[in-house]
């Protein structure tokens, strides 16, 4: 759509009742000044704008308008939308329309990291602005090699969305397939990056996560070297990671960071965590309702005076408990840090020693849910805590239906799911399923770094 | 999936996967009843023929340049597809029959031990489930599988450790195969405990092409001979033969023995492990008839599974009882036995044959 004549009027008409729109003029020069005040930068609008405009006669207008910064737009549209995305248009004589661009973010500065925490390494996270997240990136990857491909999501929040790979490290038939996948996204708007990968899912039944995000710059990083393809979303402090692997989610940066030793052990601990979460409570109800024999005789005597005064059956009881924990878990997340902890000790020490001592619960059952729980917060990644916490449940229920076989029904399920399963070409359970033995050492555990090839 | 391959050495886990069954269980009772004293001497040599009889399976192999095995016989006429096809349709029904049958004797005995009020049926609709769902995902996936549960379930031979202290050769005496009763059912019997290699038969389209691939079903084999001849030699250290030819389940008994500080009777859980194993077994036969019968119709792998395993599960439902069950399963292995024995010799010679015309 071209239009020469009466553009400010038009323009204006485009954004009608928008009343936050600021309009500039300086009539002796006929120059006119759109912008939206609150998403440019003051100093920026003061030196682009209402300096070079300022005391001077209307023959050198024209050799201001010709300076670098300032960018003929002709289409009404890119008028229009420049000056959504922060631009101030500048229309001279009514007839011609140059845009500037003198956008300035107003979001947090840099913080540090708070979800994914580590002993040792850098501290700083993304935030919610893109331009600043990809500088972090920028900044840690100085090579050309480095792409970073531009998006709009959402046909009204046309939000910013940049795809980054590593040229020659990342297979071209995986950055393609994303950007398939990518363009098929037909939405109003996206307010989060964890929305996004919702829409990306080609799995949606399943209870894993099939995208890795991530909250650190630095993690984000070495993703990149791996050849993985990383995407940052305007408005969101994640960046997510494809394609992914089961064993992405027990890996934390603490681990590279330490000497390799530690790092592997930790690992070992987190693998030991998985199990501990996923079968403590399980193997409480297989035992207590069908394989007692395994108990040994010393402790056998404790666990029925324990289970003695208890009017439920294992599953019930076991049931009553997590959920309780789940409950202390969903209201520590919604309140502030510092109400948070009181929930902590009224549930921790309050309930649980009065549900022994009121007949509820037996008490090794109270330890029994605790260390499961206790567990699923040693996975480093909550996304993968939650799926964790689902297929607890489920186990539960199926050791009280047929015991130690229930248990193993359900993780037979379970490991043909994560073995069938495949993200963006690649095996979800890889290296262990496929088996490669190269792999192995820097997944389940962490060998020196002498030991990897470059 | 056609096009999908898995590397060789997954051969390795899927033979001694399949091989692996709850024969194990009962092992050294089936070789103290038929040989007697010092019968596990005899795995030696059984354990030699069968890798003879995988060098057969092997040299097909090497000579059809992984060719599908109904490739090879197909083309040895153009009309043999027609005269096949009532073949493969009772073949691939027998090996249902067969996989389900091996499912129920499983489950049987775990109702035996452990689960006495329990209907086996429930439990073999639950066995049945896991076979659909893990056949319909495809062999590679089965591949990776029996991988996953070889190291799930291999650590269990540590175990054995345990009963070190408690050996005794004085158990052994200085008879050899005194107080047999039946030597050539029992060199039968013992061939079966081997069987489940010949699915590898099947796979040869699937196996990408390696030099020297076919060495891991080799040593997948040698592997299953080693572990049956490690729990055997243990269980005649550590029982008299009296003992062991009247205890039906002798490795049961064994881990009995086993006692922990945290936990005792660890019986149940290593016997519901080996579950992992007899599900591989399962699933490959399961597998193998669902490629055979998709020579002959065009069905979705669904439907075929689930059409197999309902046949399977329906001819079999009247065999309940123990008796029945093992007087099945010892028909129906020996059917195998004849099968595995007479199709790699005639693939043999139709190979022979092809090679001849070719010259």
């Amino acid at each position: 759509m071209y239009i020469n004549k009466n553009l400010s009027e038009n323009i204006k008409g485009r954004l009608d009742d928008c009343d936050d729109l600021v309009t500039r003029t300086f009539p002796e020069l006929e120059i006119e000044v759109l912008f939206f005040g609150h998403l440019v930068g003051e100093e920026e609008l003061k030196n682009n704008i209402v300096q070079p405009f300022s005391n001077i006669n209307s023959d050198e207008v024209k050799n201001i308008l010709r300076r670098k910064e300032f960018k003929q737009e002709e289409d009404i549209n890119s008028m229009v939308s420049g000056i959504l995305e922060g631009k101030a248009l500048v229309i001279f004589k009514n007839s011609l329309a140059y845009v500037v661009d003198i956008y300035v973010p107003k979001t947090r500065s840099v913080s540090a990291a708070e979800i994914e925490t580590v002993i040792v390494g850098p501290k700083e996270a993304f935030i919610e602005d893109v331009g600043t997240n990809l500088s972090m990136i920028r900044r840690r990857i100085k090579s050309d090699r480095l792409k970073v491909l531009s998006y709009k999501i959402g046909t009204l929040t046309q939000t910013k969305m940049y795809l980054l790979y590593i040229e020659g490290i990342t297979s071209s038939v995986l950055v393609k397939e994303l950007q398939e996948r990518i363009n098929d996204i037909d939405i109003k708007g996206i307010n989060d990056l964890n929305q996004l990968i919702q829409y990306l899912d080609r799995k949606p039944l399943s209870i894993f996560p099939q995208y890795f995000t991530t909250e650190r710059p630095d993690v984000s990083t070495s993703k990149l070297l791996e050849g993985r393809v990383i995407c940052l979303l305007d408005g969101s402090p994640y960046s997510l990671s494809t394609p992914t692997s089961f064993f992405e989610f027990f890996q934390s940066p603490d681990d590279y960071n330490q000497r390799w030793l530690l790092g592997t052990l930790s690992r070992a601990l987190r693998f030991a965590a998985l199990v501990i979460t996923l079968f403590a409570s399980a193997f409480y109800v297989a035992v207590s309702m069908f394989q007692y024999e395994i108990i040994p005789v010393k402790l056998l005597h404790e666990f029925i005076k324990s289970r003695s005064n208890v009017p439920f059956n294992p599953l019930i009881e076991a049931l009553i408990i997590e959920s309780i924990i789940e409950l202390l878990r969903e209201a520590g997340a919604r309140l502030p840090s510092k109400i948070g902890q009181t929930i902590g000790i009224v549930g921790g020490i309050v309930i649980g020693t009065a549900a022994v001592e009121a007949g509820f619960t037996s008490n090794i059952l109270i330890i029994v849910v605790s260390i499961s729980a206790i567990s699923s917060f040693v996975v480093p990644h909550i996304i993968m805590t939650a799926s964790l916490r689902i297929a607890r449940f489920i186990f539960i229920i199926l050791a009280s239906i047929a015991g130690f076989f229930g248990i193993i029904f359900g993780f037979i399920i379970l490991l043909i799911h994560l073995c069938s399963l495949k993200n963006m070409g690649e095996y979800y359970l890889k290296p262990i399923a496929p088996l490669s033995l190269k792999d192995i050492k820097d997944t389940i555990i962490r060998a020196p770094y002498q030991f990897f090839k470059k | 999936m056609q096009n999908e391959k898995f590397k060789p050495f997954y051969l390795f886990f899927i033979t001694y996967m399949t091989q692996m069954g709850i024969v194990f269980f009962s092992l050294p009772n089936i070789i103290a009843n038929h040989f007697g004293y010092n019968g596990w001497i005899m795995i030696i040599p059984i354990s030699v023929v069968v890798l003879i009889h995988i060098g057969l399976i092997a040299t097909i192999y090497s000579f059809n340049k992984g060719e599908s095995i109904f490739q090879t016989i197909e083309s040895l006429n153009s009309k043999a597809k027609m005269i096949l096809m009532p073949l493969y349709i009772s073949l691939s029904i027998f090996w249902s029959i067969l996989s389900v049958t091996i499912a129920k004797h499983y489950v049987h005995v775990m109702k035996f031990l452990y689960f006495p009020q329990t209907d086996i049926q429930w439990f073999v609709l639950l066995t049945l489930i896991l076979t659909f769902y893990l056949v319909t995902r495809g062999i590679i996936t089965i591949a990776h599988i029996s991988t996953i549960f070889f190291f799930l379930s291999a650590p269990i031979i540590f175990l054995f450790l345990y009963f070190v202290p408690d050996f005794s050769f004085l158990q052994f005496s200085t008879f050899l195969f005194n107080e047999n009763k039946d030597f050539y059912g029992g060199i039968i019997e013992l061939y079966t405990a081997f069987l489940g290699f010949e699915v590898i038969l099947f796979m040869f389209p699937y196996i990408s092409k390696e030099k020297s691939g076919f060495k891991y079903v080799f040593w997948g084999h040698l592997y299953t001979s080693f572990v049956y001849f490690i729990v055997t030699i243990i269980c005649y250290g550590f029982n008299s033969i009296q003992q062991l030819t009247r205890v039906v389940y002798p490795i049961v008994n064994l881990v009995k023995y086993i006692e922990f500080d945290f936990i005792e009777r660890l019986d149940s859980i290593i016997f519901i492990l080996f579950y992992l194993k007899v599900l591989i077994t399962i699933t490959m036969y399961v597998w193998i008839s669902l490629i055979t019968l998709k020579r002959v119709v065009k069905w979705s792998d669904n439907l075929i599974v689930f059409l197999l395993l309902g046949v399977g599960y329906l001819s079999t439902l009247a065999f309940v009882t123990k008796k029945e069950l093992i007087f099945l399963l010892s028909a129906l292995t020996k059917v195998q036995l004849l099968i595995s024995v007479f199709l790699p010799l005639l693939l043999l010679i139709i190979t022979f044959k092809k090679r001849r015309s070719n010259d």
